[in-house]
């Protein structure tokens, strides 16, 4: 009986401990597991999603000279999702010589942060020496959201005009050249960690289709719009990345084409995310199973 | 691994290098930015002074970067331009013509307007501040129907499914599209709050929908925990591959 009685409080004491664990040392091993696997990278099978190969494959579709118009509304606070999307946006764009042209609604500092982006980009193999000024150009940070959609709806030139490049504004630019209405664009691509989507939900007036490049936790509110028809395709997170990048290799496999660069941050997070997710799953399980032990025994609270 | 890398005379070299010190991705810089990471990490043991000092660094940094970027990509560009013009440029061997921009003076109009707004501050003229604010309401409101029409009636179409496994309709799909009808059925009854909730029949499936918002509402805090590892897992590709140099980089 005693001994059942120690044993019992043996137990109870591991659930305890189970049960009020320093949250500092989840973080010191959460830390420990992503270092191993962000230095030592596994690459994971994919899966492409369908929501975000329907986005690919429209794009993919795309005929050389066509034009893009790309609202990029995100900052380094989001580069561990937007990054990838956006990299491998830009790689599609440029490999099937699509014209695009990229402003931002979210924060002034962006065109600063995609400008070396898309400079270094522009030099790998495959990417086509894309030039900004002639083939994509860059108008900047528009402060009011409802304004600049209406305006972009309603008159693209007459919105971006006082945009310049080169001393010149950028609807003189060969990317402008037979653009006078957001309808002659084959698509309006939003990249967001933040609520400006729902403006071109708003204003858009099918003008032209919307694809949507979003941070997973955004995923919930904007997939009813894909499943309506609102968005011909969404990609969703680092995951979203990984599908982009996993379609590119399909397309332009990097044995087949030497130099080529598919994969970026999409695939590289991929392993670190499945282990951090085990970590927090199992993280939980514990906390929920030491709190169901210890009500059990009448320690809990 | 981190001997091998941090503690080498090229990565301390490339630190104190003065050739490309501030460029895009040079390691002083990068090292600037993994010591302000690390600041900001540091709550997680503990407040404490770095960490307060980092947000500050921040804070401050955002507003003065905010400011000089409103007045470089808006103020300049589309209102001082605009207002004052842009005289042309011929065409050069090296470069093209540059058609100029005619000065259209009427954009000064706007200044006293949107000055106004500081009156904010005034007890005795606060009303004036207003008078902006009203212009920016009334715009946004004048839109909102037509916002909400193209928004949210696509979403309601929608829900008009075929539940019968017809036609192009395969019995898999009908039964997909059976729970989207009842899901947005039953959570539209927890919401009904214009009466008291007597019949049993409402009572079971405002249940049922409050039982379905709480899926959702799971669902949705699985891709916050999804963003938020990835955030962080950025973050150590940052200190460890971008300033560290422990592994190969992108």
């Amino acid at each position: 009986m005693s001994q059942d009685l120690q044993t019992e409080k043996q137990k109870a004491t591991f659930w305890e401990t189970m049960h009020a664990v320093d949250r500092r040392w989840l973080y010191l091993i959460l830390f420990v597991v992503v270092s191993i696997l962000v230095t030592n990278p596994i690459t994971v099978p994919n899966v492409e999603d369908p929501a975000a190969e329907a986005l690919y494959d429209y794009l993919s579709g795309l005929e050389e000279g066509d034009f893009v118009y790309i609202e990029n509304d995100w900052t380094n606070s989001t580069r561990g999702e937007s990054r990838g999307q956006f990299e491998a946006l830009m790689r599609l764009l440029m490999r099937k010589k699509v014209r695009f042209c990229i402003s931002t609604l979210g924060d002034p500092q962006i065109p600063d942060i995609i400008r070396p982006i898309l400079r270094q980009m522009a030099k790998e193999p495959g990417n086509n020496n894309y030039e900004e000024g002639k083939d994509y150009v860059i108008a900047g940070y528009f402060p009011n959201l409802e304004a600049h959609v209406s305006g972009l709806v309603n008159n693209i030139r007459d919105t971006v005009k006082e945009k310049r490049v080169g001393g010149r504004s950028i609807i003189d630019t060969p990317v402008f050249e037979g653009i006078n209405d957001l309808s002659d664009a084959k698509c309006v691509v939003v990249i967001t960690a933040s609520g400006t989507i729902n403006l071109w939900y708003e204003r858009i007036r099918a003008k032209t289709k919307l694809g949507l490049m979003c941070t997973a936790v955004m995923s919930g509110e904007n997939i009813p719009y894909y499943v309506s028809g609102q968005l011909v395709g969404i990609a969703i997170g680092a995951k979203g990345a990984f599908d982009f990048e996993s379609l590119l290799e399909k397309e332009w496999p990097e044995e087949e084409n030497p130099g080529y660069k598919n994969f970026t941050s999409g695939r590289r997070y991929m392993s670190p995310l499945f282990f951090a997710l085990m970590l927090l799953i199992f993280a939980v399980v514990m906390g929920n199973v030491a709190m169901y032990q210890l009500k059990r025994t009448g320690r809990h609270g | 691994m981190l001997a091998q890398s941090v503690f080498t005379p090229e990565w301390w070299q490339e630190l104190f290098s003065p050739d490309g010190r501030w460029l895009e991705n040079s390691l002083p810089r990068i090292t600037i930015g993994a010591i302000l990471t690390l600041g900001l990490y540091s709550l997680l043991y503990r407040e404490n002074k770095f960490y307060r000092f980092t947000e500050h660094v921040f804070v401050g940094l955002a507003a003065g970067f905010s400011v000089v970027a409103l007045v470089k990509e808006v103020l300049w560009p589309l209102w001082w331009v605009p207002m004052l013009g842009v005289p042309g440029r011929e065409a050069t061997p090296d470069m093209p013509a540059v058609p100029g921009v005619e000065a259209a003076w009427l954009w000064g109009a706007l200044l006293p307007v949107a000055a106004l707004g500081f009156f904010v501050f005034s007890k005795k003229h606060g009303w004036l501040s207003r008078i902006p604010i009203g212009i920016i309401v009334g715009l946004w409101a004048g839109q909102q129907l037509n916002a909400f029409q193209n928004r949210f009636l696509p979403q309601i179409a929608d829900q008009a499914r075929p539940i019968i496994p017809l036609g192009e309709t395969s019995p898999a799909m009908a039964v997909n599209n059976l729970i989207v009808v009842i899901t947005w059925i039953v959570v539209l009854s927890y919401f009904v709050y214009s009466f008291e909730q007597k019949s049993k029949f409402l009572q079971r499936t405002s249940l049922m929908g409050r039982w379905l918002l709480m899926v959702g509402f799971g669902a949705i805090f699985g891709t916050t925990m999804m963003t938020r590892f990835v955030l962080f897992i950025d973050r150590a590709y940052y200190l460890l591959i971008e300033w560290l140099r422990l592994g190969e980089r992108l």
